[in-house]
This record gives C-alpha cells, sequence and structure tokens, in this order.
C-alpha cells in the first residue's frame, strides 16, 4: 500500500493520517475487503505515533470506509465517496493557497469567475 | 572464446586441481596418521568421533564436489556477469574452506598412533574461516568480468509507473507470510507446551525452540522508503535487512517458486539474495553490484514503482 503525506502539512498530525490513507483507499492502494497494514507498521511508515494512527483509523470507521475485526485487524469495507475525495483535494488546495499568501476569500471569487 | 567458456574451461581446471589437492596430502601422510583418525572434535578439542583413513576421502569429497559442480554449473548457466562473479567467489571460498578442515584434520592427527591423542587447537578456525573469506573475494575478483549476454532477462521498460509529486512524502508498506511456516511454527509450540506440561522442560525444550524460531520468522514486512527497501521479520520487527537506495540500480516484479532461488528462507545464491517466504509474486531489486535481491511480498507492483521513482528522482541529482 503506497501512501504519500504532505511534508508541510500544519494540521493536526490524525488528520494528516486519515487523509493519507483516504487517499490511498480511493486510489485502490488498498481495496474494499483486503486488510490494512498494523497501525504500528502505517505509524512506523509516517514516522508518527501509534496511537495517532489509531485515532486517524478511528475517524475513517466512522466515516464507513473500514472496519474494525477482532483479532482480525481493519478491513477496508468501501471507497470514499467522490465528494470526500473532491473534498480532500479541495482541503489540500486551500492549504495550498494558503501557504502562498491567498486568503478563502481570493479562492471563493476564483470559483465563481470559474463557474 | 567468450566469458562463459573462459568460465566453465577455468572452473572446470580449479575444480579438479582442487580434488586433486585434497586426496594427495590424505595418501602422501598415511604412513604418520593413525587409522582411524580424528574426525570430530568436541568444543574444547578433544577428539569424540572417528573415521577410517580409506573412508575419510569420502567424508571430504562428496560436499566439495557436490558445491563445486553446483556453483560450475550455475556460472555457466547463468548468463549475466553476476552468476559468474557470484559462483566464482563460492568456488573460491568453498575449495578453501574445505582445504583449511582436511589440513586442520591431518596436521591434528600427524604423527599420533591412537585418534583419542589427537588435540585440535581451537584457533584453526579462524584462519580457515579467514582464508575462505579472502578467497570468495578474490574469486569474486577474478569471476567479475564479461559483459550481461542479450536476452539474459527481459528489458525492464523505462516508463515510471509512478510520478512523485512535490512537496509529498511517499511510503509503500506491505507485508508477506508463510503459511507453512505459520503451521509448522504453531505446532512447534504447541508441542513443545504440551511436552512441558507432560514431560520435563529438557524434553519439551527442542521443539519450543524450533516453534518459537519458525513463528518469528515465518513473516515478513517490508517498507520502500526515499531511504531504501526494509524488510522487517515477524512480529518482533527483528531483525531488519536494509537495502539502501544508493545500492539499487532499478526494481521490477517477477513470479519465484521457491526452488528457484534455493527454497524458503533468506537464501543465497550466486547471482541472487532471496527472502522467500512464499512462492509467487516478488519484489525484484536489481543491485549495482549486479546481483539480484528477490522478496516475496503482496502486491508489489506499487512496491517496484516507487523504488524506480525514487531513483529517477535521484539520477536528477
Amino acid at each position: 500500500m503506497l501512501l504519500t503525506l504532505d511534508i508541510e502539512d500544519g494540521r493536526p498530525l490524525h488528520e494528516q493520517a486519515a487523509d493519507a490513507i483516504r487517499r490511498a483507499i480511493a486510489d485502490g492502494e488498498a481495496e474494499p475487503g483486503d486488510r490494512l497494514p498494523p497501525a504500528r507498521d502505517l505509524a512506523d511508515a509516517m514516522s508518527i505515533n501509534a496511537n495517532t494512527v489509531l485515532r486517524a483509523l478511528r475517524e475513517l470507521r466512522a466515516e464507513g470506509l473500514l472496519e474494525f475485526r477482532r483479532g482480525r485487524g481493519v478491513t477496508v469495507l468501501r471507497r470514499p465517496d467522490p465528494e470526500s475525495g473532491l473534498r480532500a483535494q479541495l482541503r489540500d488546495l486551500v492549504a495550498e493557497a494558503r501557504r502562498r499568501g491567498f486568503t478563502t476569500a481570493d479562492m471563493t471569487r476564483w470559483i465563481e469567475e470559474e463557474s | 572464446m567468450n566469458h562463459r567458456k573462459a568460465f566453465l574451461v577455468l572452473s572446470i581446471a580449479w575444480t579438479v586441481v582442487v580434488t586433486i589437492a585434497l586426496v594427495v596430502p590424505m595418501i602422501l601422510l598415511r604412513e604418520r596418521l593413525p587409522d582411524p583418525i580424528a574426525t570430530h572434535f568436541s568444543g574444547a578439542g578433544v577428539p569424540d568421533g572417528s573415521t577410517s583413513l580409506a573412508m575419510f576421502p569420502l567424508v571430504v569429497l562428496p560436499g566439495w564436489l557436490l558445491l563445486a559442480v553446483f556453483a560450475v554449473i550455475a556460472g555457466t548457466v547463468g548468463r549475466r556477469r553476476a552468476h559468474r562473479a557470484g559462483s566464482a567467489a563460492m568456488l573460491g571460498a568453498v575449495a578453501v574452506f574445505f582445504a583449511g578442515i582436511t589440513a586442520s584434520t591431518l596436521w591434528t592427527n600427524l604423527d599420533h598412533t591412537a585418534w583419542q591423542d589427537a588435540r585440535l587447537p581451537v584457533w584453526h578456525v579462524l584462519p580457515v574461516l579467514a582464508g575462505a573469506a579472502v578467497a570468495g573475494f578474490a574469486g569474486r575478483l577474478i569471476g567479475n568480468r564479461g559483459p550481461d549476454e542479450p536476452g539474459a532477462e527481459s528489458e525492464a521498460d523505462d516508463a515510471a509507473g509512478l510520478d512523485l509529486e512535490p512537496g509529498r512524502r511517499a511510503v509503500w508498506i506491505s507485508s508477506v507470510s508463510s503459511r507453512v511456516l505459520v503451521i509448522v511454527g504453531a505446532a512447534g509450540v504447541l508441542v513443545g507446551v504440551g511436552t512441558l506440561v507432560l514431560t520435563g522442560w529438557q524434553v519439551a525444550l527442542p521443539a519450543l525452540l524450533v516453534g518459537i524460531v519458525v513463528s518469528a520468522l515465518s513473516t515478513a514486512r517490508i517498507r520502500v522508503d526515499e531511504q531504501g527497501v526494509r524488510a522487517a521479520f515477524g512480529p518482533q520487527r527483528f531483525p531488519v535487512r536494509r537495502i539502501r537506495l544508493e545500492q539499487i540500480s532499478g526494481a521490477r516484479v517477477a513470479r519465484h517458486r521457491a526452488l528457484e532461488v534455493g527454497g524458503w528462507g533468506y537464501r543465497v545464491l550466486p547471482a541472487t539474495t532471496a527472502i522467500m517466504l512464499r512462492g509467487g509474486e516478488c519484489l525484484v531489486l536489481r543491485l549495482n553490484s549486479g546481483r539480484d535481491f528477490v522478496i516475496s511480498v503482496d502486491k508489489p507492483d506499487r512496491g517496484a514503482d516507487l523504488v524506480n521513482a525514487l531513483l529517477a528522482e535521484r539520477s536528477a541529482m
């Protein structure tokens, strides 16, 4: 499973971890029915604490993407719906724009110009 | 004469010379040796096993010849330079090892009338191992020449299957587990615990040890990141085998059966090293040394993509 993480992301780590895993599922790195790697390995790979990963996994379970099974680890239930995929992209875009000094108001104006 | 033919001729000549060198001292020195001679020693160097003088060559030669023939075939049939280098290293190291233990045994027995009087100086072990290592290194230097032959493998397409996005760090993780080893390990632990309850710990210990060691090595977790490839064994994530990105020249996916890489487990062959826990899809890393590093792992495609993408980034530096 390929995970990509934003290096300059300033958001809380559990949100970043949830995003990375959500994105991996959306990209088909883990298919519905697949078992996710143990939280310990995910944490190792992302260089964060295992409890932070666990928090991210719980968030994804709450979204209905994951299922925790006793003794069988965490499995992927379904892919994120298109909206949450788009919103993840939007979150990235907003973060990127902020980094470059644009405000949300600028972005709203751009969206209106585009549509 | 191409390099494969040269390898074949030289390696056969070497095998014959070493075989003669192993046998001749046994014949020349037979007047000064006890019969039988001491051939097995306890840790303190006191003999606890003997072999008749006539049988001694039959103890030494089959092992040498089996390994030598294997190396000759592997170096000739394999069409890459790494096959010749690895096989030549093996021929050198194995020859010195067998010559060393033969010399040590003959020396230890020399001028004793009964094999029980022989004493093996423990330091003999060191020069034999050191000599074998040096000979292996020399063999590698001698054998490591000539080009890979065309068609030795399907050419890997250089089109990157993955482009790294700027500002993002990519990590790939996967795992592999061997059903056979998991079952054997669990059975070992069960038998061990069972005998521990029913009899004493002395009886239970071997089964327990086998069970625990096999269980510990029955799974592996593989990770690819900007540092390279890392394989950690078992739930304890230890031992760890690392291959730095600088050592790797490319990655691909191939299907291998365990027999093709020498069996299950951690396998070193003349041109390949393998972490083989199950047959099937493997991540194959081509190292700069020309060797292949084969890791059996689930869904290796993206791992190979990431290695190649990281290598492509590196080539920009």
